[in-house]
């Protein structure tokens, strides 16, 4: 049987939309996750994740903690690192981290460091329902995203794991270059209420490029 | 008009038109209609413009010589480039000037230049963009297409080359006067023969390379007039002379003859005979007069950025002679320049601007260019020697306005619109700057051209504006209430169901049924939500609040107020305890936002050991209400126990309905059974779905935002913003019963026992009208007694449950008193007789919501 959104508790926010254009569905962990659509894989995807786990650890201790638990914590504000599974430790500021799985890794790991998270100083932020995530990627990503983004994201200036906590399309967003791959890649992290929104819009913006929405699977 | 035109001189509208006062407003239509300024069509098509940032470490601005070479050796140097062109194709000059006799050069070059900045990979070029300004920090705005672009250059290099300057002589706006390089653009770029008989006037070597594609292009060339006595060598000057075309040299310009609304001819004379009264001379038949006596720099960029331009006496025009920082030169621009010359500058600049290094600043004098002529302008004793060509102005009526007291060139702009008209002074400035010079009989050395400012050209609107952006948030039930037919409403940058169907009175009649007799749920997501954590969260509490929280139990929740500095409300909510040192607060849709700015900012200063996060939107909420709300809940798995002995109103639980995490608050703003269930958003839509399943044997209805309001006002509860202004503090607003006045402090305390020492003005009361009443008052009517205003009207509504008009009203604080009669003043004035009563109308023992 398909596998179908509404079959999960969990439900990505704009899922309606992903229905719409015609999306396959997966299963990853406890929701269902665009997978492939019924066209090629366009030159510039943007590739629905908000259904995945990911962990927000916010207080005095939350750096300490996730360090102790053996996840890389980057030295510096505003950077990412890789973790072992292709994941990403996004460290926001000196108080808070927020922990993304790889699109295609073990979401599972995430879940289960989101649940032990042990307040008392390193509190849990609910990271996967605040926030909607998305991953533009293709070679115009940085043209693309210099229609909604004051930022210069060029890759000499904007490496591979850095962050920038700014406005995209007017709203409040955390971007991440992606460390993995050959292909340009931005996660966007913003407002899940205004997640239809965002879609819209950077679908809007895609146009000229020849951009699209990509699925989990279309990812090499 | 011309017979008339002695009588509009400058000045005219201003003296003819001021007096009696008032009467321009008349003539001001006429005046501007007969200027054929056109007018707006206001039906233009709309049409997609958007904006983008570009980012670079040079940019350079005019794609000539210069700004090839510039770009390029930035480019070589490893510098990120971008190469903007306002044509559609590169090359700028190199497209149609003549630099030589036989015309090679600039081709020659052109196509080696533009082959390799084509194929640079560190060069990005925009054609057919105009770059209308520079902004602070090298902000470069480019207009193409539907889009601008802003551009954030590290540095900028200028190489917007030069504009040729027209000649000032009697008749020089005919038709068929033009300047040699607007010939050569017809030419070369659009292929046109631009006439059959040509007058070459001019003061350097490129009038000759004019002459020279004139022949080419079959124009019979009569004659070329120099007006410099001793014509500099130039092989193309040799070139003109080896075709047999006649030279004049030490020329002047007497006039030129029209025909047909047409130049069709030139006198000329020795040059220092020209001004003379009926001067004699050569009259040469022709229907195109070019003329090539001096250009002056493109500048509006390096203006804009404050660089400094002045007249020099040495190059005879308008010379940069102190750039701003960060931006280079290279070419016609810093002056006069041979095509080597810009070369060698725009290398030279590329190299710098990639390397960081300080700007080069070209010495004009010590370039080899066309030169310029010190005074192209020859008066005539009839006038008509046009210096602007857009404002109509002459020699004339610029010596007149200097005359007339307007003693500096922008005093001159502004009394005689000089350089104000679409060419923006770039053909008048520096020939107005030289008359007005003489006229003060001052020295035209280190004078200035009126202030330039961007946009260099005009924009458009549309480009300004771009995309719009304006989230919109919604709820994860968002398309269960579409499906059920809601009609939507705003709510701050939300969008909430008001009711559900089309006829608003009968869904809010109905839904507000549905929660009194049976069972309803409304969508509370919007709610704002805050998580506030560590070991000083209730001191943090107790500051912002002006309830006391310290004695709060676990697991129980309590109403919150918030007043600002000034006593004010500011918000209210409820706070959920959830352990000694973390509370979950609610706080309203449109006012959370700031509700987190003021908790970080206060505790920026108090450094309180707390955590404050805001979870608004992480958090849904589902409010099911209704005598039939437990029976409804409590048919869905869960680790909580929903009875009334273990969960009693006012008290808060936390675990799992429906296998979703759920926080679960018994609150009463709609006065009936009712739990307020949080969840997180992710896992809204299924909770929703959940519970429309379980209700839907008790026919269960969702609710919207109308029927709340009615359902609150029933139970007297206040909106804030809505029932208090920025002014109300607790006691008007009858809340004095949420301060604690024994807590040291609190926002707004020492504040608000200021204001409660002075007399009250107002106070909020409930009131009811006869069940008959219509129309009914609306919010914001005023409540008055006789001749003063004592108050107005905050909520109103129809109460089902009561049959009769109710609402909240300011009114006098002496005529509180239940029974109490007032007066309200409507619509058009009509006076409606209301009635004080006590809120909360509907169930005033609260039994209901304690069930």
């Amino acid at each position: 049987m398909a596998v179908t959104p509404e079959h999960f508790n969990r439900r990505s926010f704009i899922y309606p939309r992903l229905v719409e254009a015609g999306a396959e569905f997966d299963e990853v962990v406890d929701a269902a996750v665009a997978a492939r659509y019924p066209h090629d894989a366009p030159a510039l995807g943007l590739v629905d994740l908000s259904p995945l786990p990911r962990a927000g650890i916010k207080g005095p201790r939350a750096l300490e903690w996730l360090a102790e638990q053996g996840w890389p914590v980057p030295a510096e504000n505003n950077q990412a690192a890789h973790t072992e599974s292709g994941g990403l430790v996004m460290r926001l500021g000196n108080r808070e981290a927020f922990v993304l799985p790889a699109p295609r890794g073990d979401g599972e790991t995430v879940r289960a460091l989101e649940q032990s998270i042990p307040g008392d100083g390193a509190w849990h932020m609910p990271r996967r329902d605040s926030h909607a995530w998305f991953l533009l990627r293709g070679v115009a990503a940085v043209e693309c995203m210099a229609k909604l983004c004051g930022v210069d994201l060029r890759e000499s200036r904007f490496p591979r794991g850095a962050i920038a906590q700014t406005s995209v399309a007017r709203l409040n967003t955390i971007v991440c270059r992606d460390i993995a791959g050959t292909t340009p890649g931005f996660h966007l992290l913003a407002d899940s209420a205004s997640a239809i929104w965002f879609w819209d819009a950077l679908l809007d913006a895609m146009q000229e490029f020849d951009g699209g929405p990509l699925g989990v699977r279309e990812l090499d | 008009m011309e017979k008339f035109s002695r009588f509009f001189f400058v000045g005219f509208y201003y003296r003819a038109f001021y007096r009696p006062r008032g009467i321009w407003d008349y003539w001001e239509k006429f005046i501007r209609r007969a200027a054929g300024l056109g007018s707006v069509n206001t039906n233009t098509a709309h049409c997609y413009r958007d904006k983008q940032y570009a980012f670079c470490d040079v940019a350079v601005v005019g794609s000539g010589a210069a700004g090839l070479s510039a770009a390029l050796a930035a480019a070589d140097s490893g510098a990120d480039t971008v190469l903007i062109e306002r044509e559609p194709i590169l090359g700028g000059g190199l497209n149609y000037h003549r630099f030589d006799a036989d015309g090679e050069a600039g081709p020659a070059l052109r196509a080696e230049l533009v082959e390799r900045a084509e194929h640079h990979e560190n060069i990005r070029v925009y054609r057919d963009t105009q770059c209308t300004g520079r902004f602070g920090d090298n902000l470069l705005a480019l207009v193409h297409g539907n889009r601008m672009t802003k551009l954030r250059a590290g540095r900028v290099i200028v190489a917007t080359g030069s504009i040729g300057q027209p000649a000032v002589f009697h008749y020089n706006d005919l038709p068929g006067i033009t300047t040699g390089s607007g010939v050569q653009r017809l030419m070369r770029l659009y292929g046109v023969k631009p006439g059959q008989r040509a007058v070459c006037v001019t003061a350097n070597g490129d009038g000759y390379g004019v002459a020279l594609d004139l022949a080419d292009a079959g124009v019979e060339v009569a004659a070329v007039v120099d007006l410099r006595q001793r014509p500099a060598a130039d092989p193309r000057a040799d070139a003109v002379r080896e075709r047999g075309i006649a030279v004049h040299p030490d020329s002047g310009i007497v006039h030129a003859v029209e025909r047909d609304q047409h130049v069709a001819g030139l006198r000329i004379t020795r040059r220092s005979q020209a001004e003379r009264a009926g001067a004699p001379g050569t009259d040469i038949e022709c229907d195109l007069v070019t003329v090539d006596v001096g250009a002056t720099p493109a500048i509006s960029l390096i203006a804009h950025a404050g660089g400094d331009v002045s007249y020099s006496d040495e190059t005879h025009g308008l010379t940069v002679r102190e750039l701003p920082p960060g931006m280079h030169v290279a070419g016609s621009v810093a002056g006069p320049c041979s095509l080597p010359g810009a070369r060698a500058e725009g290398e030279a600049a590329g190299r710098a601007a990639a390397a960081g290094a300080p700007a080069a600043l070209p010495v004009p004098t010590e370039r080899d260019g066309p030169a310029n002529d010190p005074w192209p302008i020859f008066a005539h004793p009839k006038g008509k020697e046009f210096v602007d060509f857009d404002e109509d102005l002459t020699i004339a009526d610029l010596r007149n306005a200097v005359r007339e007291g307007f003693d500096s060139i922008e005093l001159v702009k502004r009394f005689s619109t000089v350089g104000m008209g679409p060419s923006q002074g770039r053909t008048a400035a520096v020939n107005a700057v030289r008359i007005t010079a003489d006229q003060l009989g001052e020295s035209v050395e280190g004078a200035r051209a009126s202030t330039n400012r961007p946009p260099a050209i005009p924009e458009r609107f549309g480009h300004l504006a771009g995309r719009g952006f304006d989230p919109i948030r919604y709820t994860p039930m968002h398309q269960r209430h579409v499906d059920a037919g809601a009609t939507m409403m705003v709510a701050g940058a939300w969008m909430r169901p008001a009711y559900y169907g089309r006829d608003g009175q009968a869904a809010v009649r109905e839904e507000v049924q549905a929660v009194r007799g049976n069972v309803g749920m409304i969508d509370v997501t919007t709610l704002g939500g805050l998580e506030i954590r560590g070991p000083d969260a209730v001191e943090f509490m107790n500051r912002m609040y002006t309830f006391a929280y310290r004695k709060q139990p676990v697991n129980r929740s309590r109403y919150l107020l918030m007043t600002d500095d000034t006593g004010s409300i500011v918000d209210d909510g409820v706070a959920a305890r959830w352990a000694d040192d973390h509370f979950y607060v609610t706080a309203t849709t449109g006012g959370v936002d700031s509700v987190y700015r003021r908790m970080l900012w206060w505790n920026a200063q108090w450094r309180l050991d707390v955590d404050i996060a805001n979870v608004t939107a992480a958090w849904a909420g589902i409010n099911i209400a209704g005598p039939n709300a437990r029976a409804v809940i409590e048919k869905l798995d869960s680790d909580i126990d929903f009875s009334a002995e273990a969960f009693p109103y006012i008290e808060a639980r936390s675990g799992h309905l429906a296998d979703i995490p759920v926080r679960v608050l018994r609150v009463g703003f709609v006065g009936e059974l009712g739990y307020e269930v949080h969840c997180p958003a992710g896992c809204a839509e299924a909770l929703w779905d959940r519970l429309i399943e379980a209700g839907r044997e008790y026919g269960i209805r969702p609710f919207g935002v109308e029927a709340q309001r009615v359902l609150r006002l029933e139970k007297g509860h206040i909106i804030v913003g809505q029932d208090t202004d920025n002014l109300t503090h607790p006691e008007e607003a009858a809340m004095g019963w949420a301060v604690q006045r024994k807590k040291p402090f609190f926002v707004g305390f020492p504040a608000l026992k200021a204001r409660e020492s002075q007399t009250l003005t107002r106070r909020l009361v409930g009131f009811r009208l006869p069940a008959d009443t219509d129309p009914l008052p609306e919010e914001c009517h005023l409540v008055i007694d006789g001749d003063r205003i004592t108050g107005r009207v905050t909520s109103i509504a129809y109460s089902p449950a009561l049959g009769r008009p109710i609402g909240l009203a300011f009114v006098d604080p002496e005529r509180t008193e239940p029974g109490t009669p007032f007066t309200i003043k409507g619509n058009g004035g009509t006076l409606i007789e209301a009635e004080v009563c006590t809120a909360p109308f509907y169930d005033p023992d609260n039994e209901r919501q304690n069930l």
